[in-house]
């Protein structure tokens, strides 16, 4: 779930408890909004700086490692991070609760009442390159220049991909059979507009309905078609969607392709934690610089070589990345801005070049409006680097069934071109429209009457001649759809009411699905829009269950207590998965207890020692120690700051 | 275009365009024609294709990968594709991994590595022509197979430089005449002396064989001519046609020392081999059935030919081929305007003929004055009612001809001699029905494949003297065909798309005219019918060689231009 979602289902009282966060509040108080101030790097840079603690920062770097985008439920982060990090399980529920108070973390609940929490896939990104920086350093100028870029085949990048695609549908939609598949030639040819191939999708795993029919690549193409409203289910069948179309064809070819980055992040990306983090970390990347594939091996303990490889093959595979070598290295560097970065990205100045041929040069910023109007008047020759289309007979037969004419083709191009079109193209185009529509196969409405006499007779009046636009033969009448209305009274009341055979047209566009749409044709592991949110912060008693009923000197201050006090606090901890403090020899240090080990009437309480609280050390002693009752003086249980909790 | 980004767009199939209107475009031109192949030029954008064979034909010039890839990507807007700078290395690098050299009198094939020499000897039809064994990375091959391994070779994606050297044929005492028999001085033009230069350059290595490419009326037979004066040994020349041999044997008398016993013809009228003999590719294919062999091969091998000329050499038929790859230790070159071959094959050309030696394009011929500026004009004419009637009505390959024979094109022709009155013209058409026509209704003569050669000649001289002012012609003339003079011509009629064949009769007026003035070629279509399309596609390749045609109505008896601006 994106954070736009997440922060739309937060309940007023969370809310309003997000809002109060100072560093969330200066912002929305001068009219922010929050989805903007919890996306912003600026803000989020503040919170570090401002509101964070090591300890929360360290959860909220596990949640990142282990979860990333993806939802997670409480127990296996506190097991995780417990075996991770000195975090004890009281912190980190603590912690998740802050972060949640702090906006950062989303729950929902589900149907049994289980809580599933979350980071919006689309801060992941922005918490990575704040929290797990790539820290590798481009390669210096002298360096890149020993880059050598791998020898692959060319490839488009994405947005292009996929209008060659998408334009084979709007051509022939795919239809579904009546055993509810997809219409296989339709998908073949689809495909064949690709270059992609199914086995480099393969690290992405997708999951979805028709796998062993639909090859990845056309499964792609109709998710990303889906999800960005290009393509829609209408009826029976997978169409363009004329109104998404339109959108989609305002972007520029860059700004495609940072929107299909995006989603491939969050809908196939995000399903594994590791790609997901690699995804963000070569987000953050500048274009066209070199980098070492190991830098972004550094990012966190759990990214795998595997992963790093898996994701910059898709995205070499996906025309937005190069890879090489530099000197015995591995490198990479990305083609293309993939981060929005308006600034940043050109708009377009690409042109068109129309030779006198026919042919017509497409220039790689050409933008998608100009590229799927020329798909709609001519033919694609070549797809690369330049693309080219051929203006011919056919395609300006094409180019007439979808609406163009002369005027309008050569008006295109001309445009594009900034100047004249030559001659013999001009000529051309004059030579293959001039006998276009010259003949029309058209569906009107025809009055028939029964004979010539009933026919004259109604001509005689005024009121229906006029609507009679053309004669056929001495008894049959082409009238206006409109008129039919009014014939029919008429005719009604001068006696002849007519036979009703008339029946309006079907609706041209069967009901639309908008909820499959946004589901897109893969599948998703978690759907959390399928969840209620979770409308509340646990409290202290949720948090630390029986807290109210203990002495509030256990959580206060270290003391002497009798030996089965000291075990019932102890077993409290425990059960809280915090740590205590214990006084012994004139010395105080922490302890994490898990468990007791008993012997008759002695026990002692298994865990590990924090090594120098004092000094804000904060890792686990890595062995297993045993504390006797004995060996304890002083004790009190520890637990996080949570005055701040307090919620509802 | 931006002028301040480089002009050059390099495609990931070795597809190159270049802009022509920025100011760096002729030192990349100059670049792309070492390296690639023009493929067309119709507008400002210019396409060039890297292939295996313009690559080997670059490192035959002295070229390296190194260079190439350097000067690329210098030039390119997008930078260079890395699959593509691999297949440049790739190519370029094995040229010269692969060389046929000869000691002793024995040929042997050496390798620049034992793994490359292993892989030719894991060919098994390669293996089968080696002596022995390999030593190293030498093997001796058996002679015969000379030209047939470096063929075999070439179609494996390895060029063979062949270093074997050739043997010098029967000396023939022959040069150049200083004057014509008319008094005017016979100076070669600065390209026609590079381009035997260059084809005789280096002779100890892989020099002396190969083509030489320049365009329709840039004098093709000088640099036979003087490429025969400079090895002096007897020569084979082989044309496409009868009339082209009748004017190489008229072009040897005249500017060489040679006299007529020492030149023969070898055609279907007359089987002569001198010292210098010229043929026909058609008489030396002809054979009286598919199973027999082709008698007149034997040409090749029956004189110590030292020279073997190979005229229109994108024309050469397969059995010409198959026998090329025989007498590989003869000096070959290939004359052509194109290397294109509507067949494919110019790796073969590559392998037996030899790398491309000399090439200068049409367009710097234009404007450096060597051949004539050209106006290419396509007159749309009307069907009259009742011939548009049977046009409707008629099968579709009863259509093309309707078209071509469309009554209302005689007009035309009248009204175009009327506003050329005085300059040579030729009038081309496809059908001899319509011809003859035209030959009645205009009083011209005509000259067809009907008529005798002496007669064809005799017409030809005739119109070459100015004593006839309009010549009809057949496809006849659309090759080899020697009209200097000749500043207009007309096309009433052509074929249904050949691309060649526009540019052919187009190049039978591009002589440099003794007025300084240009040529004109119209081409008269039928409007309205199928042969609007036709021409399209035949003047597509004229367009593409950078000629465009303006289109021009044909109105009420005059020629006046019709905007259909809308």
């Amino acid at each position: 779930m994106n954070l736009k979602m997440a922060v739309d289902r937060l309940s007023d009282s969370i809310k309003q408890l997000v809002l109060s966060e100072p560093t969330i509040e200066y912002r929305y108080v001068q009219g922010e909004k929050l989805e903007h101030i919890l996306s912003c790097p600026q803000w989020a840079e503040a919170w570090i700086r401002q509101s964070a603690d090591p300890m929360l920062l360290d959860v909220l770097k596990g949640i990142l490692l282990q979860f990333a985008g993806q939802p997670f439920e409480l127990e296996p982060l506190v097991k995780s991070l417990e075996e991770a990090t000195s975090l004890t399980g009281a912190e980190i529920r603590v912690a998740t609760v802050r972060l949640r108070r702090s906006g950062i973390l989303h729950a929902v609940r589900k149907a049994w009442g289980d809580q599933l929490i979350y980071l919006p896939t689309d801060c992941i990104p922005m918490w990575q390159s704040l929290l797990l920086p790539v820290t590798g350093l481009p390669l210096t100028d002298e360096e890149s220049r020993e880059a050598a870029v791998n020898s692959t085949d060319y490839r488009l990048p994405l947005s292009l991909e996929l209008l060659s695609a998408w334009y084979e549908i709007k051509c022939r939609p795919i239809a579904f059979t009546a055993k509810g598949t997809l219409h296989r030639p339709a998908v073949i040819r689809m495909t064949a507009a690709m270059r992609l191939m199914p086995e480099e999708l393969s690290c992405l795993s997708l999951n979805y309905p028709q796998n062993e029919q639909l090859p990845a690549q056309a499964a792609l193409a109709l998710d990303l078609g889906l999800c960005s409203k290009v393509l829609h289910k209408a009826g029976n069948e997978i169409r363009i969607s004329d109104d998404g179309l339109k959108e989609w064809l305002t972007l520029t070819p860059a700004e495609a392709d940072i929107r299909l980055h995006e989603l491939v992040i969050s809908r196939y990306g995000s399903a594994q934690p590791s790609l997901h983090l690699i995804a963000s970390a070569v987000r953050s990347l500048n274009p066209m610089t070199w980098y070492r594939e190991e830098s972004l091996m550094n990012i966190g303990t759990r990214v795998q070589v595997e992963a790093v490889n898996d994701w910059l093959g898709l995205l070499e595979s996906l025309g937005w990345v190069e890879r090489g070598t530099c000197l015995g290295t591995a490198v990479f560097r990305i083609k293309i801005h993939l981060a929005a970065n308006t600034s940043a990205i050109v708009q377009p100045s690409g042109a068109l070049f129309v030779q006198p041929d026919g042919e017509i040069f497409v220039t790689p910023e050409t933008g998608l409006m100009q590229r799927w109007v020329l798909e709609e008047i001519s033919e694609r020759a070549v797809a690369d680097n330049l693309f080219v289309y051929r203006l011919t007979l056919n395609a300006c037969i094409r180019a007439y069934n979808n609406g163009y004419t002369l005027h309008s083709v050569i008006a295109f191009l001309e445009q594009g071109y900034g100047s004249a079109l030559p001659e013999q193209v001009t000529r051309a185009l004059q030579d293959w429209f001039s006998p276009l529509g010259k003949v029309t196969f058209a569906e009107v409405t025809l009055l028939r009457i029964d004979n010539p006499d009933v026919a004259a007779q109604l001509m005689k009046d005024p009121d229906i001649a006029v609507k009679l636009l053309e004669q056929l033969g001495d008894r049959d009448f082409i009238i206006e759809k409109s008129s039919y209305k009014f014939l029919y009274d008429r005719m009604a009341k001068a006696g002849f009411p007519p036979t009703e055979t008339y029946r309006s047209a079907p609706g041209s566009h069967a009901a639309e699905n908008k909820e499959d749409e946004e589901q897109g044709w893969i599948y998703r592991r978690h759907v959390l829009s399928v969840y209620e949110a979770d409308r509340t912060l646990p409290g202290k008693d949720e948090l630390f269950p029986g807290m109210l009923k203990i002495p509030a000197a256990w959580i206060s201050s270290p003391r002497n207590y009798h030996a089965s006090t000291r075990k019932e606090l102890l077993q409290r901890a425990i059960d809280w998965q915090a740590s205590v403090r214990i006084g012994r020899e004139g010395q105080t240090r922490t302890f994490v207890p898990k468990g007791f080990e008993e012997e008759g009437s002695n026990w002692c309480v298994l865990g590990r020692w924090r090594e120098n609280p004092e000094i804000g050390e904060r890792r686990n002693g890595s062995t297993i120690a045993a504390v006797s009752a004995e060996e304890i003086a002083e004790i009190m249980i520890l637990l996080p700051a949570f005055e701040e909790l307090e919620t509802n | 275009m931006n002028n301040t980004r480089p002009p050059l767009w390099v495609q990931s199939d070795g597809t190159l365009l270049l802009d022509e209107r920025h100011p760096e475009y002729e030192p990349i031109r100059n670049l792309l024609r070492e390296i690639a192949e023009l493929h067309k030029r119709p507008g400002a954008l210019h396409t060039y294709r890297l292939t295996p064979v313009t690559l080997w034909n670059a490192a035959a010039s002295g070229w390296n990968s190194k260079n190439v890839i350097e000067q690329l990507t210098a030039f390119s807007r997008s930078g260079l594709p890395r699959a593509l700078e691999d297949e440049i290395r790739k190519q370029m690098n094995r040229y010269g991994q692969i060389r046929l050299v000869s000691k002793d009198g024995v040929l042997s094939i050496t390798t620049e590595s034992s793994e490359l020499m292993n892989q030719l000897c894991e060919w098994d039809n390669i293996a089968a022509n080696f002596t022995s064994a390999p030593s190293g990375n030498e093997v001796g091959i058996m002679p015969e197979a000379r030209g047939w391994i470096k063929q075999e070779l070439a179609a494996r994606g390895y060029p063979v430089m062949d270093e074997a050297g050739f043997h010098k044929g029967q000396s023939l005492e022959v040069s150049l005449r200083t004057v014509t028999d008319s008094g005017r001085p016979i100076i070669l033009r600065d390209y026609q002396q590079e381009a035997v230069d260059a084809l005789l350059k280096n002779t100890a290595l892989d020099g002396g064989s190969g083509v030489v490419v320049l365009p329709c009326g840039a004098g093709k037979t000088w640099v036979g001519m003087a490429a025969l004066a400079r090895l002096k040994c007897e020569t084979l020349i082989l044309t496409p046609n009868g009339v082209s041999v009748s004017q190489w044997i008229s072009e040897l008398l005249k500017n060489t020392t040679l006299t007529e016993n020492e030149i023969g013809e070898y055609t279907g009228q007359a089987k002569n081999v001198r010292p210098v003999t010229v043929a026909t590719y058609q008489v030396l294919t002809h054979r009286r059935s598919k199973e027999d062999d082709y008698p007149h091969l034997q040409l090749f091998v029956n004189r110590d030919w030292g020279l073997i000329i190979y005229d229109e050499v994108h024309l050469l038929p397969a059995p010409v081929f198959r026998i090329t790859a025989d007498i590989q230790a003869t000096r070959k070159l290939g004359l052509t305007a194109t290397l294109v071959r509507e067949d494919g094959r110019e790796g073969d050309a590559f392998a037996l003929i030899g790398p491309k030696r000399y090439e200068i394009p049409w367009k710097t011929m234009e404007k450096q004055g060597w051949i004539a500026e050209a106006a290419c004009t396509e007159v749309r004419v009307s069907l009259d009612p009742e011939t548009a009637s049977n046009y409707f009505e008629a099968s579709k390959r009863s259509r093309h001809r309707i078209a071509g024979e469309n009554r209302r094109k005689t007009d035309v022709v009248k009204a175009l001699l009327k506003r050329h009155t005085g300059i040579p013209t030729l009038v081309i058409g496809q059908y001899l029905d319509q011809l003859h026509e035209l030959s009645r209704e205009l009083s011209l003569p005509l000259i067809t494949g009907e008529m005798p050669h002496r007669n064809r000649k005799q017409l030809f001289e005739r119109f070459r003297q100015g004593k006839i002012g309009v010549l009809l012609v057949s496809k006849v003339a659309n090759f080899a065909v020697d009209l200097p003079d000749a500043a207009v011509a007309i096309q009433v009629s052509g074929s249904f798309g050949s691309r060649q064949e526009e540019a052919q009769r187009l190049g039978r007026i591009l002589r440099p005219k003794a007025s300084g003035g240009g040529a004109m070629f119209y081409s008269l279509v039928s409007e309205g019918t199928d042969e609007v399309e036709f021409s399209r596609n035949r003047g597509r390749f004229l367009l593409e060689q950078g000629y465009p045609y303006s289109v021009n109505v044909w109105e009420q008896s005059e020629l006046t231009t019709k905007t259909e601006k809308v």
